[in-house]
């Protein structure tokens, strides 16, 4: 009977060959068939003799396994033992390198930190990326979708597996089972419980045959509310919440998995009532739609379909992804920061990988020596691997303990500089954190040490005798230059970036806004004054150091809109007088205010002047600003010429021109501006006055506060404000970001230097013997001194020479997130050169004396 | 580096082994001695323990090895052979030894049993 021989699995066979060895394996392999040919011959053979050869070698495996372990641990050991002591051996080398991939850990651990807690960590709430809101109005407010339209998309938008009707009204004034508080309360149809995956932790939520059946006087309470002002007491269940004229029976509270208050306003409403959308073909719409989108469709598609189903040719819906709310503005540039940190960790690297070369010369006599008595290549590989990473896991040692200083320095600078920013004072040194600062200290560790290992293992038993002519001294030194040249192209990237967005914040910050914003203070509530508009202006004219006050409503108060709180109201102009080949209808921003809004907000007129606030013309006048001038009128003189405005509905006398007043601040797109009249007694709500001072408005917005406190809204919060705080407002993330990349530059300009300075300092320590014997045959100091810097200005060359074009291919991946300045400014690249050329030869002009100063004699004896 | 210090006193199994492979002589390998272990004793010896065991003393230096030439029944794979060196057979002596000197006197009441 002669049988096949089963054939082993073939993973199997390759990890016993490594285990033990190839012959060893083959033995094993030889061992298990021959007990298989006579179990077969006994008539005892298995069933399944595949299986069974298999499970030979696993146990054989096994077995094997076992048996090294023991060794494998002693091996560590050792390996482990080397590697601390060739760190004891060069302490200053170690702390050295320690200390530069510190401060690149450092400065990447404090980076994730902050872009981890903003950006990274998902929102709490289930698949938060399925979720968006879709706009009922269209950026000229007019209501898109009706209630009528609403109902229609619930029942046929196919792209969303559910849609709710919400919205949020903030500063009500509630009294909940007793208790008076000013509120968020949340009106949303019942689906958007279901659609947050919300769920009661008391009572029961309303559902949607509640809505149907008409029971809709019911409140749910907001877990965290619950907790905080009723002492989390079950009681309240049955009691009322009272708001204005409604009452609402409280019939559950949310649990406590709600309770997540950096997305609030999604979770943490203190109170939910239902919102039931009438079906009536009502026009008006006061309610806001989000939706869950079914998985894979995108927002794009979402806003196709509904512009489909509200019949809306002419307007696409802005469907925006809620969580894009929280971080879309900082996303982009927080991950450029992230990868700006990444390249200067890399820069830290590429310095310790060259100052471990550096090392591993002067160590090439103790590997030829290691080698020679049986270490093997594997083994020396190992050890300077252990050893680097060993360097790094110190280095993040270091840096982690910089960083729990750091973190507290970073939060409370993002908290200061943009207190808006979503999930800032979540920054802290969390698990994520040291997880992700722990797998840089490995990476690095293997990264720095990975080549100098290479090298230290190729050492030839020569080296014993000379290291300078040896090819591994050659190809070390090619290394060398290789690592410097890459940390200079790397430090000219980051310094390109970190020029291009200071430049950018220059120009942002010396934009002629077009308003005077020195001595401007803005009042504007929230809510509406408790007291008649006019005679908050008379309470505020008689207060000492108030020089004027113009009325406005207060949407369109520039400046002071955008940084604290507003709308913006427009309109559409077109010439009135039927001339052939007129400009087509320009959309304007609408103001309205009081003929001395231009002297108080200090916007000197171009060409005509303002109204008579008394006359009766003063409600068919327009001030227009240069841009809608241009573009309803060109060069042609404006003044006298009517205008058709669609809000306020009529035709306009323009009576001046004004400057462009960047009202969104610096940064936005501009839009052209008309400014109309306003009526004598303008409504409390909505209304806003602009102030101008003789003395700083530091000083006067408080003492306005105390002046206006029972005129102003009930309302616990500011309401006067400062025009300089509204421009810091307004360029808060641009100071920010070019501050944070300009840390970035600084670092890797700083570690970049360290780099020249150590290869040209080790360069000059193992060319001694040459530079004293050159000295000798008359070589003069200045020679020497040149040459050390040539060869620095060789690398910085050819540094510069990868960097730039590097620097500028990256740099238009971000040229949205700049400002004014080109990613291809020439300034930028010359300028950056400059300074890294400088600041290079700095570095290398120590080496250079050092080497100068050689004395042949005693250079000679070594 | 090993050590050239008394090795540690032999397990039992080992000094099964250890006498299998002495008797064996030149066909000494995983399979034969497990074989020889099991038709001697009648106690059941797996070929991987026995390989694993070799190993150990090999370690020990109590045993060398070296591989034969190809074997077509099993498969043209080569045996591994084992030998008991002059360490080995100097640490089955003492080992007997060991025996010999524990069993001295307990003649009468082994044999009664």
């Amino acid at each position: 009977m002669n049988e096949i021989a089963p054939s082993p699995f073939r993973p199997l066979l390759w990890l016993l060959r490594h285990v033990s060895s190839p012959a060893a394996a083959n033995a094993v392999v030889g061992d298990v068939l021959e007990e298989l040919t006579e179990q077969r011959a006994g008539g005892r053979g298995p069933r399944y003799p595949t299986l069974w050869v298999n499970l030979q070698i696993l146990r054989a495996l096994e077995l094997e396994m076992l048996a090294a372990l023991p060794r494998l641990v002693r091996s560590a050991g050792l390996i482990l033992r080397d590697a601390i002591r060739a760190m004891r051996a060069a302490p200053a080398h170690s702390v050295f390198v320690m200390l530069v991939l510190a401060a690149g850990i450092g400065v990447g651990t404090l980076t994730f930190s902050v872009v981890d807690a903003v950006v990274l960590k998902p929102l709490p709430i289930h698949r938060p990326e399925q979720l968006v809101s879709i706009p009922v109005r269209d950026q000229d407010f007019k209501v898109r979708i009706t209630p009528e339209i609403y109902w229609h998309l619930r029942e046929q938008l196919g792209s969303v597996e559910m849609l709710a009707a919400r919205i949020n009204l903030g500063g009500a004034m509630a009294t909940v089972a007793g208790v008076k508080s000013q509120v968020t309360v949340a009106h949303a149809s019942a689906d958007i419980f279901e659609m947050f995956r919300l769920s009661p932790g008391v009572g029961r939520l309303w559902t949607a045959d509640d809505e149907a059946r008409g029971n809709t006087d019911v409140a749910v309470l907001g877990y965290r509310f619950w907790r905080q002002q009723l002492g989390g007491d079950p009681a309240v269940l049955g009691s009322h919440v009272t708001i204005g004229k409604g009452t609402y029976t409280i019939i559950g509270v949310l649990s406590a998995a709600s309770d997540h208050p950096e997305v609030g306003d999604l979770t943490n409403a203190p109170v939910w009532i239902p919102m039931v959308v009438p079906r009536t073909s009502s026009q008006s719409s006061s309610f806001g739609i989000v939706a869950r989108m079914r998985p894979g469709v995108t927002p794009a598609q979402v806003a196709a379909d509904v512009q489909r189903l509200a019949g809306a040719s002419d307007w696409r819906p802005a469907v925006t992804r809620l969580h894009d709310g929280y971080f879309a503005r900082v996303r982009q540039w927080m991950l450029l920061a992230l990868a700006a940190a990444g390249l200067v960790v890399l820069v830290a690297c590429a310095n310790a990988a060259n100052l471990m070369l550096t090392r591993s010369a002067a160590r090439s006599q103790e590997m030829a020596i290691r080698a020679s008595l049986g270490a093997s290549r594997r083994q020396i590989v190992l050890a300077v691997l252990v050893e680097g990473l060993l360097l790094s896991l110190g280095a993040t040692a270091i840096s982690l303990l910089g960083c729990v200083i750091g973190v507290r320095v970073a939060k409370s600078a993002v908290l200061t500089a943009l207190p808006w920013m979503f999930r800032a004072s979540e920054i802290s040194l969390n698990g994520r954190v040291l997880a992700a600062a722990t797998a840089t200290a490995a990476l690095t560790g293997l990264l720095f040490s990975l080549v100098p290992a290479w090298h230290t293992s190729r050492a030839p038993l020569s080296s014993l005798l000379k290291d300078s002519d040896t090819p591994t001294a050659t190809g070390r030194r090619r290394w060398r230059s290789t690592f410097l040249t890459a940390e200079i192209a790397t430090v000219v990237v980051l310094v390109v970036v970190s020029w291009l967005f200071v430049a950018s914040l220059i120009h942002a910050t010396s934009v002629n806004l077009g308003i005077d914003r020195n001595n401007l203070v803005a009042v504007m509530p929230r809510l509406a004054f408790r007291a008649p508009v006019d005679e908050v202006r008379q309470r505020i004219e008689k207060v000492p150091g108030v020089s004027g006050v113009a009325l406005s409503r207060a949407s369109s108060l520039p400046l002071f809109g955008r940084a604290f709180h507003g709308a913006w109201w427009t309109t559409t102009l077109e010439r009135a007088e039927g001339a052939a080949g007129s400009a087509p209808p320009v959309a304007a921003l609408q103001y309205r205010v009081t003929p001395n809004y231009f002297a108080v907000a200090g916007v000197p007129f171009q060409r005509g002047g303002t109204w008579d606030a008394d006359s009766d013309a003063a409600g068919s006048v327009v001030v227009l600003d240069e841009l809608a001038v241009r573009a309803l009128f060109g060069d042609e003189d404006p003044i006298g010429r009517p205008v058709r405005a669609s809000e306020p509905a009529g035709v306009f006398t323009v009576v001046g021109t004004v400057p462009h007043v960047y009202a969104r601040g610096p940064e936005e797109a501009e839009q052209p501006a008309a400014y109309f009249n306003l009526k004598h007694e303008p409504a409390r709500m909505f209304a806003g006055l602009l102030v101008r001072t003789s003395r700083p408005p530091g000083e006067m917005a408080p003492i306005l506060s105390d002046v206006l406190r029972p005129v102003g809204p009930d309302l616990d919060e500011p309401f006067v404000f400062a025009g300089e705080d509204a421009v810091r407002r307004l360029t808060a993330t641009r100071r920010f970001n070019a501050a944070l990349m300009s840390v970035f530059g600084i670092v890797a300009m700083l570690l970049g230097a360290a780099g020249v300075y150590a290869t040209m300092a080790s360069v000059v320590a193992q060319q001694t013997r040459e530079i004293g014997v050159r000295v000798a045959l008359g070589a003069t100091p200045g020679r020497i001194q040149r040459g050390v810097l040539a060869m620095a200005c060789r690398h910085l060359l050819v540094g510069l020479g990868l960097g730039v074009p590097l620097a500028w291919w990256l740099s238009r991946g971000f040229a949205a997130l700049l400002f004014q300045v080109s990613p291809a400014d020439a300034s930028v690249y010359i300028g950056v050169c400059a300074l890294v050329s400088v600041v290079g030869c700095l570095a290398a002009w120590v080496p250079g004396r050092r080497a100068a100063r050689i004395d042949p004699l005693v250079s000679l004896r070594r | 580096m090993q050590s050239h210090h008394r090795p540690a006193p032999l397990g039992e199994f080992e000094l099964l082994v250890l006498l299998s492979t002495l008797s064996l002589g030149d066909n000494a390998y995983p399979v034969s001695v497990a074989r020889d272990i099991e038709m001697r004793t009648g106690r059941k010896a797996s070929r991987a323990a026995v390989l694993i065991t070799l190993e150990r003393l090999e370690d020990k230096e109590l045993v060398r090895s070296r591989y034969g030439g190809p074997t077509p029944e099993r498969g043209g794979r080569p045996k591994r052979f084992f030998m008991v060196n002059k360490r080995g057979v100097h640490a089955v002596r003492e080992a007997l030894d060991r025996i010999a000197s524990l069993t001295a006197g307990l003649e009468a009441v082994l044999k009664s049993r």
